[in-house]
């Protein structure tokens, strides 16, 4: 297929340096470990400066990019101590949702520190202020509540191991948005996609996220 | 003018294949401010199940450079300690293996042969920063420095500095004021025994005292 990109070959990547790191731990050869965690730090870096990216625009938890910088790299030290302590998996998908999950955690734990550094210029954490109905809240009641809410949840939503595209492509009900994945997954450009289909570039785009909105639902209704 | 957000999801996911790197704080950017939720949970998607981008020789070398990357992989270091990071370092320039290494100890202090797993992953332990570098007793870090090419000085002194307090848990110490040393110690005294390694069912032998107690054991 013309445009497709054999990453195999060309890109040995995060799999490849997952892998690496993953032997290089268990045989306790910390130099190699090391080498392979920065090689595969390398490759993952845009992703999980995805993930906080979309985890801190969620709600406007983080403002500024000095912020997000934080947040990122406490994702990765996050990530490196999951990884060298408890993380006995090998597969990306564990590894990738392993990553989610700690840059959701990352942002919350930055988010925080920000409230707390607000405090010093907008008074106490312990001020309270009286609402319509006569409660009294504490100034960052809300913030705190719906941090506490979120960390709950998250930890109910701890993943199991999944492949994840190997897992729910095949599980896709059409089988046009199995082909619209494989063609993503695979780099093929959208027009050699909708050329297949026999569709415009416009119905492309929305196959495209059609398609994805139908895998991220199996996968939260796996989670449930 | 804003763009629709299959278009721009579209977009993201071949810019991601194609190695450039989209920058999803862009991407948002595109779309309504209605639109941005459900856009960023679509580019979520994606990121959950995207393959590994082929990226240039110029964009891996971008991406070392970007500075929370750099200074995550500093504070990793600084987590570890100093000896966690020397050892492996002066074990890879000298060519010796952890076998070649817990060999040497087992021989140096005529330790039972059987003894040289249990040295290979105690030194294991150290280059991960599992074993704390402090307990490890200088007639040992003597011949482990003669074994990957530097003196039990220079390591004892790597060995001095303890791994950094990780900062996400120094965000819940918050310093209102001056606190009495006193207190401090005791935080330190407590810290240490909360990290410190169980206490062994069997009796400490050679082996553990070399690397568990202390500069002088």
């Amino acid at each position: 297929m013309a445009g497709t990109v054999d990453r195999a070959q060309v890109n040995p990547s995060e799999n490849h340096y997952l892998r690496r790191y993953v032997a290089c731990r268990d045989a306790g050869d910390a130099v190699g470990a090391a080498e392979a965690w920065s090689l595969l730090m390398q490759h993952s870096y845009d992703r999980v400066a995805g993930f906080v990216r979309v985890a801190g625009a969620r709600g406007n938890r983080l403002r500024t990019e000095t912020e997000f910088d934080e947040a990122t790299q406490q994702a990765i030290v996050r990530l490196w101590r999951r990884m060298s302590e408890t993380f006995e998996g090998t597969s990306m998908g564990e590894y990738v949702m392993a990553t989610k999950q700690l840059c959701e955690y990352a942002v919350l734990d930055v988010q925080r520190a920000a409230a707390i550094r607000a405090k010093h210029v907008a008074g106490s954490i312990d001020d309270t202020f009286e609402t319509d109905e006569g409660e009294q809240l504490s100034r960052f009641n809300d913030t705190l509540r719906a941090e506490a809410e979120r960390r709950g949840e998250l930890a109910e939503n701890a993943l199991e191991a999944q492949a994840l595209i190997a897992t729910y492509l095949p599980r896709l009900a059409k089988e046009r948005s199995r082909t619209v994945l494989e063609d993503m997954r695979d780099g093929v450009p959208l027009a050699d996609t909708a050329a297949k289909l026999g569709v415009t570039h416009d119905n492309a785009y929305q196959l495209r996220s059609r398609a994805l909105k139908e895998m991220r639902k199996l996968i939260e209704e796996d989670q449930a | 003018m804003s763009e629709p957000v299959d278009k721009v999801l579209s977009d993201f996911a071949d810019a991601w294949n194609a190695g450039a790197r989209p920058a999803v704080s862009e991407y948002l950017e595109r779309v309504a401010a209605g639109d941005r939720a459900e856009l960023a949970e679509q580019i979520e998607t994606w990121l959950m199940v995207a393959p590994a981008p082929a990226y240039s020789d110029e964009a891996l070398a971008d991406i070392a450079r970007a500075p929370a990357l750099a200074g995550a992989l500093a504070a990793i270091e600084d987590e570890r300690g100093a000896l966690a990071v020397e050892l492996p370092r002066l074990r890879k320039l000298a060519g010796v293996s952890l076998a070649d290494v817990s060999a040497r100890i087992v021989e140096a202090f005529s330790l039972p042969r059987q003894d040289a797993k249990r040295a290979a992953e105690y030194l294991a332990g150290v280059e991960t920063g599992a074993v704390a570098g402090e307990g490890l007793s200088r007639r040992l870090l003597d011949v482990i420095g003669e074994a990957v090419g530097a003196t039990g000085a220079q390591l004892a002194a790597a060995a001095s500095i303890r791994p950094q307090r990780p900062a996400t848990d120094a965000l819940f110490f918050r310093k209102d004021g001056e606190v009495d040393g006193w207190v401090v110690d005791d935080l330190d005294v407590l810290a240490q025994a909360a990290f410190a390694a169980a206490p062994a069912t069997r009796e400490a032998d050679e082996l553990d005292r070399l690397f568990h107690g202390g500069i002088d054991a």
